[in-house]
């Protein structure tokens, strides 16, 4: 793990003194007992800062549309995807971006780990599958983040330079959350998202993590007219959610951070998940796997399904 | 109870101009009767159809939307309804998940020449969502 954090850290100095790259966007702390942050690299100096550790989850590919000139990124398997999205829908542009992908074996959850990670997370090994705490032995997929169990892309599609020693994909397994959803009847499924909805407190936190909700005015801030009330109640958030997930309906990359930055913990997951089988049964795509690839909802093919259809 | 009685489905239907529209018109010129139970907006083309409107309109107490345009290959934008297809899948599906009676939207295809054909449409959209009852969701 030192080792990739050491790489990183020469191939930054590297593009930052010959000017490769204008800012480097990376995960960063300012001392050992910090949780890495996004940080911007824009001088030499400054490289040290930069880190690899098994809490790096942040998806950095939001902020190459905040930055302009060349940028370099890190970014882990799953976070690469969302960088081919955004270059498939013209955000970005490949020859300005330097993506220094990393073979990620998964990310540990601070808020699985025993004390919620605070004083454990800073003694902690991890040999293979294994993971010491605070003295204590647990399996690593008891602690990382759901999304890690089912990750088919741990190693960075598209990079410039590649990290790590290779990671094997895991087997896709849709999860049984999911299924157990799909098995229930249409109104257990109104109460089940009714308890969940609920307790949303409409913070946009979601969408500003996004990202793919990028767009400059968002129509769930639009006031005339206006789509979706600014209440929580409970059929607005329902709104609020079914846009959202249709505006990111065939792009998003499952990259997790609508769940992880939502304060009510919201199993945000859940839809996108199914969303990501349907567009997959339908249509056999899967969206940021290509760099050739136009957006599902952007093309069609004639002979697309019509059996729903009068 | 009296008001379950009374109670017949509204039913929003977005027509394409080209199509469709001129299929419902053409329905009332020839004098086919079909159930007065739709309310008819006018899109310029069923690919014009934003998933929202849909939703908005099961928000606002419609008991069930209806969207209809050209026949594929048809369109008078020559693609329109293409894309809004795979819209309408995916819309159709989310709103499966969601615990809300994907039966309540319904798509067809209608041409300016079917006036028949948009009579059963309608008479058989009705009919559906006579069965399923008014709508509590959205």
């Amino acid at each position: 793990m030192i080792n990739i954090q050491d790489e990183l850290r020469a191939k930054a100095k590297e593009l930052l003194k010959k000017k490769k790259v204008n800012v480097l966007i990376g995960y960063g702390s300012l001392n050992e007992n910090d949780l890495p942050k996004p940080i911007f690299i824009r001088e030499e100096k400054d490289v040290d800062m930069l880190v690899w550790n098994p809490f790096c989850i942040n998806n950095l590919g939001k902020y190459l549309l905040k930055e302009r000139g060349k940028i370099g990124i890190v970014a882990k398997g799953c976070d690469v995807r969302s960088i081919i999205g955004l270059i498939q829908e013209h955000k970005i542009k490949r020859e300005n971006i330097v993506i220094l992908g990393i073979r990620c074996p998964g990310i540990i959850d601070i808020r699985k780990l025993p004390d919620k990670g605070n004083a454990t997370r800073l003694h902690m090994e991890r040999k293979n599958n294994v993971v010491m705490v605070g003295g204590k032995k647990m399996q690593f997929e008891e602690v990382c983040y759901d999304k890690c169990l089912t990750c088919k892309y741990p190693s960075p599609i598209e990079a410039d330079f590649r990290f790590g020693e290779e990671v094997k994909a895991r087997k896709e397994n849709e999860g049984d959350s999911v299924s157990k959803l799909e098995s229930m009847n249409i109104e257990e499924r109104l109460k089940y998202w009714d308890a969940r909805f609920e307790k949303c407190i409409r913070c946009t936190a979601c969408r500003e993590i996004c990202p793919f909700c990028y767009c400059e005015r968002c129509i769930l801030d639009e006031t005339i007219p206006a789509w979706v009330s600014r209440s929580t109640d409970l059929s607005d958030t329902r709104l609020f959610h079914m846009i959202r997930f249709l505006h990111v309906a065939g792009r998003c990359v499952d990259c997790g951070e609508c769940e992880r930055a939502c304060p009510m913990e919201l199993p945000l997951r859940k839809i996108v998940k199914m969303i990501e089988k349907d567009i997959k049964e339908m249509f056999d795509f899967e969206p940021g796997t290509s760099l050739e690839d136009i957006p599902v909802l952007a093309q069609y093919n004639i002979e697309d399904r019509e059996d729903f259809i009068r | 109870m009296k008001d379950s009685k009374q109670w017949t489905p509204k039913i929003v239907a977005f027509l394409c101009n080209w199509c469709s529209y001129a299929g419902a018109d053409l329905a009332g010129s020839s004098r086919i009767p079909y159930p007065p139970n739709i309310r008819v907006i006018r899109v310029p083309c069923s690919g014009r159809m934003n998933p929202l409107y849909v939703l908005k309109s099961l928000q606002f107490g419609a008991d069930g939307v209806l969207i209809s345009g050209c026949h594929p290959g048809d369109c008078h934008y020559s693609t329109g309804n293409y894309f809004a297809r795979r819209r309408f899948m995916v819309l159709k599906n989310l709103l499966d998940h969601m615990g809300i009676d994907p039966k309540r939207f319904q798509v067809s295809w209608v041409s300016a020449a079917e006036g028949a054909k948009f009579a059963e449409v309608v008479k058989s959209v009705v009919e559906e969502i006579e069965h399923l009852g008014p709508n509590k969701g959205l």
